[in-house]
């Protein structure tokens, strides 16, 4: 009871409330909710309203993370699921789920949530952007972080989430069927509509709506410009786009897996132009294992991946480990053929199926950070049904640790973020 | 798919087809896909072996075939009969051919095998475990898509 | 000035598939697509040769080989085929016959097929797509050179 008293007081918020800091003013309001124990936050300008319900029109051909369609008093929206969105564990659903109905421009999307709390405002300026170790989301979806009274909110650019679901949509649905398959089912939906239009409004869910409804006209002026994404400043791993200095070159040396006939199979992903492939050919050399080393290494990239090949390099700017392997020839010092045999660059998309001849080691450095749904859940599918235990895993420097956290036990190495398989 | 397979089968093909039909051919954008939904009409595959596993596919539709058909046998076709078959699986082993030869200069040991050709409208190609690499080819007689799909061996 | 016309005999010119005897060369084709067996067949008959045979595997060659032997003057041999394939099928009729007279008809140019099959026996190796032009030149230059 005192519960919904204080949501209640907070939510009729009052502009000339008191302040602890003078200046602080509150110019950006967001809906928070709870997701797998995280709170977060989503501009309520883009809330319409929200909603609790269980009956969703199913269908086909959609990505996992739709979990229907439904009837908005005649308006058809898709519902997805934002823990399989994100890629988190799904959670056993028991009874209506918490949705938010969110819109941008023509676009409405109803996003489930754990639960929903309350609308909180902060001070724009107060929002930090955010550090990749913070989330168990993927830093694309992350607009900043911002904390308010104790609580720490990673408020997501909804923008990214219309827009990756849109292009997931599209990328399942392949053929135009998919168009029609909705257009098929919400034939059907009437019938089903009643489920979700019983909106169990609890008192703090009136007020929500309440403001959601009344926010843009009220916010329109202090909101800060929605129009441009701020870049969220992403760290990127020692010497990437670079061949690596002796102290990265060891660091890997250390941590490569000491097999000792066969072959030695590497997964290398989003090698880009070959830098990292390269570096990480020498390092594996350096460590002096007895199998024959294979790096492959994997791009979608098809401009930078043809130049890795025929990658060349100013020897003047090789560190002396890696200048041990360049070779002089007629187009420019490259590689030696030790290293260039070592090494398969693929054109590949990581959302498709491959399959490797074997897996002893996967160096993903800032990678998986910028992987669009599908392709990630492909990568962690990949990497479960491939990994033995044993298998050495590297992210990027800053990257947090595997989704199945169960399965990897860290390792501490040299400023590296490295995970061998249990 | 190893970069280094895919600038030969896109040359090969281009070569091949302007060589062999005599008229503009464009190569559209490469592309990767991870399932194959064919055009619909008739498809040729033509199998790779020897350091690597794979097929190459030569996909378009019926109008397209006949169209290629006529131009290469120097008569105008108006049935998907055994010639035009015929005619269009072995534009398929000229592309493989040259592609293969050209990769054996690389250093890469590919073999081919006989070609098989299938006909129909909703064919749907799985290859367990590769992507196809699409290469799309516009000609004023039609289009045609090339699609390699190859897995190297342990 | 004198021009062609002014000179009798010199527009007609026999045909490459006829011998100096008279008579057609005879040629046994094998390819496993009927279309190249047409193509073939066409631009050889174009010139007066004749096409004895057609086969379309490698065993189905060597067979008709044997069964034919002495009404063949040449082979043209493609090198993909089913069951047996034409390099094999070389090496048996070479085998069988080493006067022989075999071109292969491959689209593989790969460098260790063309020094395999010469140094098996083959006269002559032509790359696919076929040149009407290429072919009749080699053709006729393995039966006249022997």
């Amino acid at each position: 009871m005192a519960d919904t008293q204080q949501q209640e007081e907070e939510l009729n918020f009052n502009f000339s409330a008191i302040d602890s800091e003078a200046l602080a003013k509150i110019d950006y309001k967001m809906v928070t909710f709870n997701l797998a124990g995280k709170d977060y936050g989503i501009d309520i300008m883009t809330i319409r309203e929200i909603a609790r319900g269980d009956r969703f029109t199913y269908v086909p051909n959609a990505p996992d993370f739709v979990r229907g369609v439904y009837n908005l008093r005649g308006e058809i929206i898709s519902i997805i699921d934002l823990r399989r969105f994100f890629g988190l564990e799904p959670q056993e659903s028991s009874g209506p789920e918490n949705i938010l109905i969110s819109r941008i421009g023509d676009n409405t999307l109803g996003i489930i949530v754990d639960s929903i709390d309350k609308v909180v405002g902060i001070d724009s300026r107060a929002i930090q952007p955010s550090h990749p170790l913070f989330a168990d989301v993927n830093v694309r979806y992350i607009y900043g972080i911002v904390e308010k009274d104790d609580r720490l909110y990673i408020i997501l650019d909804i923008n990214k989430i219309f827009g990756d679901h849109h292009d997931a949509e599209n990328l399942s649905a392949g053929e135009p069927s998919a168009a029609s398959s909705f257009q098929a089912e919400t034939q059907a939906a009437p019938a089903d509509a009643p489920a979700l239009a019983e909106v169990q409004a609890a008192p703090a869910a009136e007020k929500i709506q309440a403001e959601a409804q009344t926010a843009p006209a009220a916010e329109k002026k202090e909101a800060p410009d929605k129009a441009q994404t701020p870049e969220t400043p992403y760290v990127y791993s020692r010497r990437t786009g670079q061949l690596w200095d002796d102290e990265l070159v060891k660091a890997f040396s250390a941590i490569v897996p000491p097999k000792k006939s066969g072959y030695l199979h590497i997964w290398n992903p989003g090698c880009g132009k070959g830098y990292e492939s390269y570096s990480l050919a020498c390092a594996v050399l350096e460590a002096g294992i007895q199998a024959v080393p294979k790096i492959y290494a994997q791009d979608n990239d098809f401009a930078a991946l043809s130049a890795a090949p025929g990658l060349s390099f100013n020897p003047d700017e090789a560190d002396s480990i890696i200048k041990k392997h360049l070779v002089e020839s007629p187009s420019g010092w490259r590689m030696s053929s030790e290293v260039k045999n070592m090494v398969i660059f693929e054109y590949r998309d990581l959302a498709n199926k491959h399959v490797f001849p074997g897996l002893d080691m996967v160096v993903a450095r800032d990678v998986v950070s910028f992987l669009k749904p599908e392709a990630r859940d492909n990568f962690y599918a990949e990497l479960k049904e491939m990994a033995q235990p044993g298998v050495i895993l590297v992210l990027g420097d800053h990257e947090k640790r595997p989704m199945d956290e169960n399965a990897w036990q860290p390792l501490t190495a040299n400023g590296l973020s490295v995970y061998k398989k249990i | 798919m190893r970069i280094d397979y895919i600038n030969p089968f896109v040359e090969s093909a281009f070569s091949v087809m302007a060589e062999v039909l005599g008229c503009e051919v464009k190569r559209g954008e490469i592309y990767l896909k991870g399932s194959t939904q064919t055009i619909g009409g008739i498809a040729t595959i033509v199998g790779l072996a020897g350091s690597v596993e794979g097929r190459v596919l030569l996909d378009m539709d019926n109008k397209t075939a006949l169209n290629i058909a006529s131009a290469m046998n120097g008569e105008k076709l108006t049935e998907i009969d055994d010639l035009v078959k015929a005619t269009i699986t072995e534009l398929a082993n000229m592309i493989t051919g040259h592609a293969v030869t050209r990769l054996h200069d690389l250093g890469f040991k590919f073999d081919l095998t006989p070609p098989a050709v299938i006909t129909g409208e909703n064919m749907r190609i799985h290859d367990i475990g590769v992507e196809a690499l699409i290469v799309p080819m516009e000609m004023p007689i039609g289009m045609v898509e090339i699609n390699v799909a190859i897995k190297e061996r342990g | 000035m004198k021009s062609n016309s002014d000179i009798p005999g010199i527009a007609t010119k026999t045909p490459e598939g006829i011998r100096s005897g008279g008579g057609a060369y005879r040629v046994l084709v094998v390819d496993d697509s009927m279309f190249v067996a047409k193509q073939i067949g066409q631009i050889l008959t174009s010139e007066g040769f004749e096409i004895i045979a057609t086969a379309g595997d490698g065993e189905e060659a060597v067979r008709k080989y044997k069964e034919l032997q002495d009404k063949i003057d040449l082979v043209t041999m493609d090198i993909t085929m089913p069951k047996m394939d034409g390099v094999t099928a070389l090496e048996k009729i070479m085998e069988f016959d080493p006067n022989a007279k075999v071109v292969m008809i491959s689209a593989l140019g790969r460098q260790d097929l063309v020094k395999k099959s010469l140094l098996l026996g083959a006269k002559n190796y032509i790359v696919k797509p076929l040149d009407r032009k290429k072919v009749l030149e080699r053709v006729v230059s393995v039966l006249k050179n022997g």
